[in-house]
């Protein structure tokens, strides 16, 4: 698939200052769509993290810290807890587990007992949880590997190759490097460009868990910047419930605030399951990345693709068409739409969109995602035996 | 006010993407939010952390701090949470929150006038004094040796038997710096005074009905000449602080009282803008101390105490800050405070 660059459009050009005014990334230029399923293939892999689903092995060893490419492996469900966890008298470790996968505590002693591992749970947390500043821009992220991994937003991370600062929990900064993103789901991907104390040397990282078999009541617990890196407070801890999950997103009832974006979502064993996205205006709407969604899309990432539309930002232009006809004959044209202001009319078949031919409307559905909201484009159609051109400017979805 | 531009203005226009767009271009709420939430109410979905449910299991923690709570009426109005720190009739609670004719409604269920005896304006608490007559309602307990750590569990008692909200100890406890206090006018340079060339939406100035063309004649007993001198004597004073204004309005004298706000608070007041806090407190910054916790709080349930898992009360609700902060000052500088309030009033008396 190609790489489009379009040259810088007005409506895109005014989207991206009022970005950067309110300190977050433009994430609308230069799309790298790719409708294939298959994966690229990995670069050659010396220390590079994979992150694949869980096969049928044994549960890696969290103290094994040689080899990055294994540890990033996600856990085999359930990990068994480390021996030395405390319990409060009178709850087993079964009742504790129980409310944490997602039932509610009903006495002070389950509470004691989730306290215990809260605060435990939130030291582990804060030290994978770093700020992430690039240009303007402000988010949080997580380390996820000793050679410097770092999961992030799509909408944090921007674009692929750009320069990144890393802020580590004691306020050390490092050089970093963005790599690629889906941004059909808001996930990205940043890697620390070198450790300062020397190759060899391993960031203190967190294992990465899994979203899908996630309940909701599911306790979690949230770590990032709201606002922004604070030199005074350092990151901010919040304890919630997965309210509800599916594919595409989780939502918490653990408050956010920009500058999270990008920052880690954790189970009650300290592994991550999602990355802070977007909220509402609901207090209990807070929106995570799936950690699944990174698995998938991982190859494609640290290969510094770039592909799909953040959710509600996808690209239209406003017409209805039959998917079963033979062409790209429009049904309808929405009243206001990019099509309507360029005069396209029910009946006209499109032949052509931005030099790429459309052969029926499905063809026409993926061209048009493979271009952003504000991108101007030539269509040619077919109207009444005769061929025309139209030009208009692509939309955004409502 | 770099430190305001940098903390602050990532969300103010709005702190997901989604919404900073949905801002930037006027559409009131984004498709992707809506439809978030359309598909969020036909999955599966659990009881939130404040629910109900989930606060049933902390009815034994706030069981003995509730006795020790009040609610504080202004005017007939609640205005916030109060704590009695002697049982011979004093009560610790928000200083801003305070106005007109003070009343404790207690956990007996009377309901008692009350009268400030002092304040603290740095930490903004107010004393006051209750007459308990022969039926005294117990002092609170404090708890100042053991400060709660990252993940503690802490629950706001108020004067029903479950907390009115838990959340757990989420950040450092630090000093919080003071926002700057905006009125929300623009001026222009006028023969007597300045004179107001635009009302911000949201602001104290448009809440308190200042007018375009309002000659600024004093603030407080200050003398105002000039732009300049106005933005000096607001400079005096912290978001939410009440400021006199002595206005010329054509041939009239009037005087005005308008709430200083922060940006943010200016931001999310105005209809036109989406907020995403809910209801924070009109004064929530600038604190000498204070612990952050993550608790969802209604401003006018500032103002009590915080407990611990052991029921002792380890901190007092000072604000409502944003959308995932809930500052309490701690108890070991409570303690030290209220006692001061006391030996402040005594000389007061004595003098």
């Amino acid at each position: 698939m190609k790489q489009r660059r379009q040259p810088d459009h007005p409506v895109r050009r005014s989207l991206r200052s009022a970005l950067f005014m309110s300190c977050w990334l433009a994430v609308l230029s230069c799309p790298l769509f790719a409708a294939a399923q298959a994966p690229a293939l990995p670069r050659p892999a010396i220390g590079r993290p994979t992150l694949q689903k869980p096969a049928a092995q044994a549960p890696s060893s969290p103290a094994s810290t040689t080899n990055p490419a294994t540890r990033l492996q996600p856990p085999a469900v359930p990990t068994p807890p480390a021996q030395s966890e405390p319990i409060q008298p009178g709850i087993s470790r079964e009742r504790l587990t129980a409310i944490f996968s997602g039932e509610v505590p009903t006495s002070v002693a389950e509470l004691r007992a989730m306290e215990v591992k809260q605060q435990a749970l939130i030291q582990q947390a804060l030290a994978s949880t770093v700020a992430v500043q690039i240009g303007p821009a402000h988010g949080s992220g997580v380390l996820v590997s000793g050679d410097g991994y770092v999961l992030t937003a799509s909408h944090v991370a921007g674009e692929p190759g750009r320069k990144a600062t890393i802020v580590m929990p004691d306020g050390r900064r490092v050089k970093a490097t963005t790599l690629g993103m889906n941004r059909n789901i808001d996930a990205g991907v940043i890697k620390i460009d070198s450790h300062p104390d020397g190759e060899g040397a391993v960031w203190t990282h967190a294992p990465i868990g899994q979203s899908g078999s996630l309940k909701v009541g599911a306790w979690c617990l949230a770590t990032g910047h709201p606002g922004g890196w604070q030199t005074d407070r350092g990151p901010v801890a919040r304890v919630g419930r997965v309210l509800s999950n599916s594919d595409t997103v989780i939502v918490t009832d653990c408050t956010l605030l920009g500058g999270d974006s990008g920052g880690p979502l954790f189970d009650m064993e300290g592994r991550v399951i999602g990355i802070h996205s977007r909220i509402t205006n609901e207090l209990t709407e807070n929106m995570h990345v799936p950690i699944d969604g990174y698995r998938e899309s991982w190859k494609r990432m640290v290969a510094s693709e770039k592909w799909g539309h953040l959710p509600g930002f996808g690209p239209v232009i406003g017409v209805q068409g039959d998917p079963n006809a033979a062409s790209a004959i429009v049904t309808g044209v929405v009243p206001g739409s990019p099509a309507a202001k360029a005069g396209i009319r029910v009946n006209d078949v499109v032949v052509d969109f931005d030099g790429a031919a459309v052969a029926d409307f499905e063809s026409l559905r993926s061209q048009v995602w493979l271009h952003d909201p504000g991108d101007r484009v030539t269509v040619r159609l077919r109207r009444e035996g005769e061929m025309l051109e139209v030009s208009l400017v692509v939309g955004r979805q409502r | 006010m770099r430190r305001l531009s940098f903390a602050r203005h990532p969300w103010l226009a709005g702190a997901m993407l989604a919404l900073t767009l949905a801002g930037a271009i006027s559409v009131p709420q984004s498709a992707w939010a809506q439809r978030s939430r359309q598909s969020l109410y036909r999955l599966n979905y659990a009881a939130p952390r404040n629910d109900e449910v989930v606060r049933r299991a902390f009815r034994e923690v706030v069981a003995e701090p509730s006795r020790s709570m009040v609610r504080v009426l202004c005017d007939n109005r609640s205005s916030a949470l109060g704590v009695v720190v002697d049982s011979t009739g004093y009560v610790l609670t928000k200083n801003s929150q305070i106005h007109g004719e003070i009343q404790c409604h207690l956990s007996d269920n009377r309901r008692l006038p009350a009268e400030v005896v002092a304040v603290d304006a740095d930490f903004d608490v107010t004393l006051l004094k209750v007459d308990f007559g022969d039926r005294p309602l117990p002092a609170i307990r404090w708890n100042t040796s053991t400060q709660p750590t990252l993940g503690a569990w802490l629950a706001t008692p108020s004067l029903s038997a479950l907390p009115v909200s838990v959340g757990v100890v989420s950040a450092q406890t630090r000093r919080i710096q003071s926002g700057r206090g905006l009125l929300g006018i623009m001026m222009g340079a006028g023969e007597i005074g300045p004179f107001v060339e635009k009302v911000i939406p949201g602001s104290g100035a448009e809440q308190a009905g200042l007018r375009v063309a309002d000659v600024i004649l004093r603030v407080g007993e200050r003398q105002i000449r000039t732009p300049d001198a106005l933005q000096d004597a607001i400079r005096d004073f912290k978001p939410g602080d009440r400021l006199t204004l002595t206005v010329q309005r054509g041939d009239n004298q009037m005087d005005i009282t308008a709430v200083l706000r922060t940006l943010n608070q200016i931001q999310s007041h105005g209809e036109s803008t989406v907020s995403v806090d809910g209801p924070i407190s009109e004064r929530s910054t600038g604190f000498p101390l204070a612990m952050q916790h993550d608790s969802v709080l209604d401003p006018a349930d500032c103002g009590g105490v915080i407990v611990n898992l052991s029921g002792e009360a380890v901190g007092l609700n000072i604000a409502r800050a944003d959308r995932v902060s809930t500052y309490a000052i701690p108890a070991s500088a409570v303690v030290p405070l209220i006692a001061r309030l006391k030996s402040g009033t005594l000389a007061a008396a004595g003098s």
